[in-house]
């Protein structure tokens, strides 16, 4: 193997692939960037076996071959290097990587590229175009909702389902559930259900910032992997076992008490009385009372801590239905407010009730509901 | 395909005829005596789950066999103790997220815990609850050697699997087909106790077999020693231990091993003996039948002691104070 690359190229190739190098592992290769050449192209690849990332820069191939090189190491070394052209080439019976730029030579040992997991191919089942920002959308609204401990694997997951023309995601972690349901340009011939892990979602979002054409999502015949096909990039990641819950049934079908406030004054007025509640139980209560005589109702958000004092906020909204009252966890308002803009509706059938939240207006064809446990406290 | 592999026929058969008629258990306690050959049965037995070859048992030919082989199969998974001697939570956690996530280059995972003995209480736990909701492409296999140190909870979910030491003839064989002449394949076969895996492992590397020489020496100088150097021995064998845990614990299984010769000895049946060229001194020790006995149970009862974090000094004390 022997190519030429520019230094920034192969930087930058190495940051996009970092995210997916395993960090501790039993097995030592997954600590290992693959170096591949593709015709006139260089592939990086690196894996964990949850999440793989797959990158082409341009190259200027002399022959072709592949090898595998400790990650941290080669990225930290290239970064090192000025912005220059940078040659390498693999003696093939040692695997000594030789690395020349400028007046600068070095040899770095690598690993036999074959003993490296095997990219997984997931061009044999499903097949779907996305637009980037449908899925970033998806992904910012729903992955806030997703568990972060492990002791129900699939709530680590995003639940991702594409039928017919809808794409839905839903994350839930036993106190709130998000699902976002989005409309696709093009029909996909067959539906697919998946449980996608929230880290390897996490790590496309941060890709798809510079992304513009459609994402292609493709899943293999036997359903375990799912690959994200972006421009010069592929992310793939394995799927988590297990059957996701059926959350369609918890969300609540009618409601007492539709409140229509704006987002921006209700997360301030959240972040605010969040100051007491975090040293109190986390409690937020919300008080919504409608207007009388043509007079807009008003939203009291209150919070109290033993120790430091309490406070009272009021912001003005929009109420339909009868008097209410109602305590959530700040930490799930903050980051439910914090996905929202414009106008966003609450809606309560009581103290012990789920409250939902929705956007006011959807944009076509795109639907978001946030479902969020109350709260048990004495009134 | 036949299995290539050191264990008890009896037991390969069980785990073939669960792939062939497909009825896998998903979790699977192989235990039998150190050196039976555990690990390795786990290990073909692994290949024989992701074989490609429609036909039963591992090919040694297809991709997934010779990953699994050279240890680089993404599916297999094998967790063994750390340098401390036990299996934590950071392992546990690695095997969670492992049973957790769809198969990656083949159509099920395999995890195999070796001494599963060692387990932490929260390790235990986590695979516990892996054992609990078990996934239908996961297989999991616990190696043992201490069978009654695994908890109830999850040997009760597990299809249990013993292996036993295999007769002395087909031992003597094996070593002969691996190279060795008809005296040492008769000589380590005896010493191995059927342990096939144990027995090729002397063929290469004879150190147990030089570590029942120096016990030997070791105990027939400690039998005539006053109690003030017994204990001065004792003091320099823990020292020993605190600079290497391993080397003395496998000292003091060369010790039980000469125990239990002089058992076999006093007991009136010296062709029994581990390696007939040590009979002369083993003799010379010289003790009845209880002797040995309570020297051979003091001497596992040490081992396990020292196992468990027991204060070397006393616990080694303790024991040179106890010997005939």
């Amino acid at each position: 193997m022997k190519f030429s690359v520019l230094q920034e190229n192969l930087q930058r190739g190495l940051a996009t692939v970092m995210p997916a190098v395993a960090t501790r592992t039993t097995m030592p290769i997954t600590t290992h960037v693959m170096l591949q050449t593709d015709e006139s192209r260089l592939r990086l690849t690196a894996t964990n076996l949850e999440l793989s990332i797959s990158c082409w820069i341009s190259a200027s191939v002399e022959t072709q071959g592949s090898v595998a090189i400790p990650a941290r190491l080669f990225s930290d070394y290239v970064s090192s290097l000025q912005r220059d052209r940078v040659d390498l080439e693999l003696d093939t019976g040692t695997r000594q990587l030789n690395i020349i730029s400028g007046r600068f030579n070095t040899h770095m040992s690598g690993l036999d590229a074959d003993d490296f997991p095997p990219t997984p191919v997931a061009d044999d089942g499903i097949n779907a175009e996305v637009p980037p920002d449908v899925l970033r959308a998806g992904i910012d609204r729903v992955i806030i909702a997703a568990a972060t401990e492990d002791s129900r694997p699939v709530l680590t997951g995003v639940h991702t389902s594409i039928e017919g023309d809808s794409i839905t995601m839903a994350a839930a972690d036993g106190f709130r559930l998000a699902v976002q349901t989005t409309r696709l340009p093009q029909e996909v011939s067959e539906g697919v259900d998946l449980i996608i892990p929230a880290r390897s979602l996490r790590e496309l979002n941060r890709m798809l910032t510079e992304q513009e054409m459609p994402v292609r999502v493709t899943v293999n015949q036997a359903k375990t992997q799912v690959q994200f096909h972006l421009s010069n990039i592929v992310l793939g990641s394995q799927l988590i076992q297990g059957n996701f819950p059926n959350y369609r049934q918890l969300i609540p079908e009618s409601s007492n008490t539709q409140t229509s406030v704006e987002v921006a004054d209700f997360l301030r007025a959240t972040k605010t009385a969040a100051v007491f509640a975090r040293e109190g139980n986390g409690i937020v209560r919300l008080y919504m009372t409608p207007g009388e005589n043509e007079m807009a109702g008003t939203m009291r958000l209150e919070a109290r801590s033993d120790q430091i004092g309490d406070h009272e906020g009021v912001i003005d909204a929009n109420i339909g239905g009868e008097e209410a009252h109602i305590a959530f966890n700040h930490r799930y308002l903050e980051d439910v407010l914090g996905v929202l803009n414009s106008t966003a509706t609450l809606e309560v059938s009581g103290p012990s009730s789920p409250g939902t939240i929705r956007p006011a207006t959807t944009d076509d064809g795109t639907d978001y509901v946030h479902v969020v446990m109350p709260m048990f406290v004495q009134w | 395909m036949p299995w290539s592999t050191p264990a008890d026929q009896d037991a390969v058969g069980l785990l073939d005829r669960s792939i062939q008629q497909g009825r896998l258990a998903h979790a699977w306690l192989l235990t039998g005596p150190a050196g039976v050959g555990g690990l390795a049965l786990a290990r073909e037995f692994a290949k024989a789950l992701l074989c490609d070859a429609e036909q039963g048992g591992p090919c040694d030919e297809c991709r997934q066999c010779q990953r699994v082989t050279s240890g680089h199969h993404a599916d297999v998974l094998i967790i063994s103790p750390t340098d401390q001697g036990s299996i934590g939570i950071e392992a546990a956690r690695d095997l969670q997220a492992a049973a957790n996530l769809q198969p990656y280059e083949a159509s099920r995972r395999v995890i195999i815990i070796d001494d599963a003995d060692t387990l932490t209480r929260e390790a235990a736990n986590a695979l516990l609850k892996v054992l609990e909701e078990p996934h239908p492409n996961v297989t999991l296999i616990l190696v043992t050697a201490n069978d009654e140190a695994i908890l109830d909870t999850i040997r009760s979910r597990c299809q249990i699997v013993p292996l036993r030491p295999i007769p002395f003839d087909q031992v003597a064989d094996a070593l002969r087909d691996n190279g060795a002449d008809d005296e040492s394949a008769s000589r380590l076969a005896k010493l191995s106790g059927g342990r096939l895996e144990y027995a090729l492992s002397l063929l290469g590397d004879t150190t147990p077999l030089d570590a029942r020489r120096t016990a030997l020496v070791d105990i027939l100088a400690a039998r005539g020693e006053p109690v003030a150097d017994r204990l001065r021995r004792a003091g320099r064998m823990a020292e020993d231990f605190y600079a290497d845990r391993q080397r003395l614990l496998a000292r003091l299984e060369a010790w039980a091993s000469i125990w239990r010769d002089a058992l076999v000895v006093a007991g009136g049946a010296p062709e029994d003996i581990t390696d007939s060229e040590d009979l002369e001194r083993v003799q010379e020790i010289g003790v009845s039948l209880g002797e040995a006995q309570s020297a051979l149970t003091e001497t596992l009862f040490t081992m396990q002691a020292l196992r468990q974090n027991a204060n070397a000094r006393l616990a080694l004390e303790s024991y040179l104070l106890s010997l005939p």
